[in-house]
């Protein structure tokens, strides 16, 4: 079986003045396609420093990632940009929608860096609004939407572009327990139709619900 | 990302933040308002005294004494000085049509029914001036045997005193320097002539009378020509005309100072120095949009750091460095662009209004609206190349990070 992700001895040390703090240490995981795999472990134990890193959004200190078999530690800024828009879907704890923007627009996002025509896109990110419950709601900026709501429209926008990989940091975090249950309902939904995902959470119960656990304390998988 | 979409996300930011929009643009609206207003001005300057230019003989040509040439060493130059026998030197030379010798007396005081003004007069050779001649209202024109006889422009007969000056009064003229007084008749009224030239002048506020009048009035020892106007036949070899004439001069001047003037030299002269002038104020205008684009750094900065956690957003979702630097740099282009056509506006209203005021043609031309417009944007792009880089260059992480 082909491996959507694969890391391999990646460290991650920040650098602060002249204090070098290692946060990641050989980190190995391998993960399939259609899997749905949970990172848990301590705060502050380096989870969503490996998400980052996952997510291209930052550069390991050594070691390789490997996306759909291409070595990330090889790309430069541009060629990252693109698997961020790509092949890979983030969700994120605080949602980070852009507030000025209606969840219209929000959605809409990653299709414009992929330069995908304007009637596509449109077409595109109404489908993915109306099938998280969102049809009547695409006007609406983020400051008026429940926090549920806005976790949704994040998530319709890490789908829009058609991801390998979906990453979750905490994505129910933020959100009361029915709202959350609700939010893992959708992840539930999304692997059972095919979509790699890889989750951070604290609650086990959800972690429970996965087919696989990775724990992660002080930077080390156990 | 498509320049269009980045257009449509810069409309989105301006419709959310107007007033920021509007105070930010202040500095370029000034600075392109100040620049169309230098230009526009400058360049009315120039249409203004091009047009009174305009009416000049092209073909007419002045000799004078002294001139700005400096002595070459060991040899001192006079003034040269002009007499009879210049100017039938100047007649005889190849393509002089007329010549017309003149003395100009300054602070005349001329007094008629007891009323007294301050005067210019000048001295002519009658048979020589037809073209005066010609514009006789009512009496006769001078003869060159007249001698105390003169003639009037049209405002000194009409306007100037009290009571209007006919042909057969009397005036008495009297010269402070040398308190000196004659009685003259007046024999003739020139008519209204709106016609000026800069080395000639409208007649209508002139008074004429001939040199030996002249030379008796003024009671002075050695009369010479103020300066004499000389016709050339064809305009277009004016300026071999004037070589000639130099050579004819030659003979009788060497190493003396005098200058030959022709009109059109003169009015290029003059436009020459009204557009380092107009320029000049431009650059004034100039300094002002330098202040302006200052502004916009100040407020793109501003913006960016205001904007770090949707910088992070848009690089998390595939925004690469070029796009956002092509956002920002977009985003500061149309605001020089809106703030610099309001700049024109209000330059142009304001260019209007000076030109109103000074009483010279409004010229807001095309080419001071481009340059306007142009250092607005310029300003304006400039100014937002670094902020824009600044965003480009952001750390994701970092940047969703930031509250
Ligand atoms: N940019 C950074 N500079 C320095 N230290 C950092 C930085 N980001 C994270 N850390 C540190 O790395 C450790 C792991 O952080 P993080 O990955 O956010 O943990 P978790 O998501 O598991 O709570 C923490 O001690 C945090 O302080
Ligand atoms: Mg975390």
């Amino acid at each position: 079986m082909e491996d959507v992700l694969s890391i391999r001895d990646v460290d991650k040390t920040y650098q602060l003045g002249k204090l070098s703090v290692p946060v990641l240490k050989n980190i190995n995981i391998s993960i399939k396609h259609g899997e749905f795999v949970a990172i848990m472990g301590p705060s502050g134990s380096g989870k969503t420093t490996l998400m980052n890193l996952i997510g291209c959004l930052d550069r390991p200190s050594s070691g390789k990632i490997f996306i759909d078999n291409v070595d990330t530690s090889d790309l430069n800024d541009m060629e990252l940009a693109r698997i961020r828009g790509k092949k890979i879907g983030f969700v994120f704890q605080t949602f980070n929608l852009i507030a000025r923007f209606d969840s219209f627009k929000n959605v809409e996002l990653p299709m414009i860096y992929q330069d995908i025509p304007k009637a596509q896109r449109k077409a595109r990110a109404k489908e993915l609004l109306k099938q998280f419950g969102l049809g009547d709601r695409m006007n609406h900026k983020p400051p008026e939407l429940s926090g549920g709501q806005r976790q949704r429209v994040a998530i319709a926008r890490s789908l829009v572009n058609n991801p390998g990989i979906l990453l979750a940091d905490e994505p129910t975090g933020n959100l009361d327990t029915r709202t959350g249950e609700e939010i893992m309902d959708i992840f539930k939904t999304l692997n059972s139709e095919g979509m790699t995902i890889v989750m951070v959470t604290h609650e086990h119960d959800i972690g429970q619900m996965c087919h696989r656990i990775i724990r992660i304390r002080d930077g080390m998988t156990i | 990302m498509k320049k269009l979409d980045a257009l449509e996300f810069v409309f989105l930011s301006f419709k959310g933040e107007k007033f920021k929009t509007i105070m930010s643009s202040l500095g370029i609206i000034i600075g392109v308002a100040a620049v169309v207003v230098m230009l526009s001005v400058g360049e009315g300057l120039i249409v203004g005294i091009s047009g009174v230019f305009g009416d000049m003989e092209l073909n007419m040509v002045q000799v004078m004494p002294g001139g700005f040439e400096e002595a070459e060493l060991g040899r001192p130059m006079k003034n040269a000085v002009l007499d009879d026998k210049d100017v039938s030197i100047l007649e005889g030379v190849v393509g002089v049509e007329r010549v017309m010798p003149r003395y100009s007396a300054w602070g005349i005081l001329m007094e008629f029914r007891n009323e007294e003004r301050n005067l210019n007069i000048q001295a002519i050779t009658p048979s020589k001036e037809q073209q005066i001649a010609d514009t006789i209202e009512t009496g006769r024109f001078l003869t060159d045997s007249d001698r105390n006889c003169i003639v009037l422009g049209y405002d000194v007969a009409l306007n100037m005193f009290d009571m209007p000056i006919n042909p057969g009064s009397h005036i008495t003229l009297s010269y402070p320097l040398t308190n000196t007084s004659t009685d003259f008749k007046v024999v003739g009224i020139l008519n209204d002539s709106e016609q000026s030239s800069f080395l000639g002048g409208s007649t209508n506020s002139q008074v004429f009378m001939t040199h030996p009048a002249m030379e008796s009035f003024l009671d002075i020892d050695e009369y010479s020509f103020s300066y004499i106007n000389v016709w050339v036949e064809d305009q277009d070899k004016i300026d071999e005309t004037i070589e000639r004439m130099k050579f004819a001069l030659q003979r009788t001047h060497r190493n003396e100072r005098y200058e030959i003037f022709d009109q059109g030299s003169i009015l290029e002269y003059v436009t020459e120095i009204l557009t380092k002038v107009k320029y000049g104020l431009g650059g004034i205008g100039a300094i002002a949009l330098a202040v302006g684009g200052i502004g916009i750094v100040n407020v793109m900065m501003l913006t960016v750091t205001e904007r770090i956690k949707e910088i992070g957003v848009m690089k998390a979702v595939g925004a690469n460095k070029g796009d956002i630097r092509t956002l920002f740099l977009i985003e500061s282009g149309i605001l020089g662009l809106v703030s610099g056509s309001i700049g024109v506006i209000i330059g142009a209203g304001i260019a209007f209004f000076i030109s109103v005021l000074g009483d010279f043609p409004s010229t807001v031309t095309l080419p001071s609206i481009i340059i306007g417009l142009g250092f607005g944007v310029g300003t304006a792009v400039v100014a937002g190349v670094y902020p824009a880089s600044k965003a480009a260059r952001m750390d994701p992480v970092e940047a969703l990070r930031a509250e």
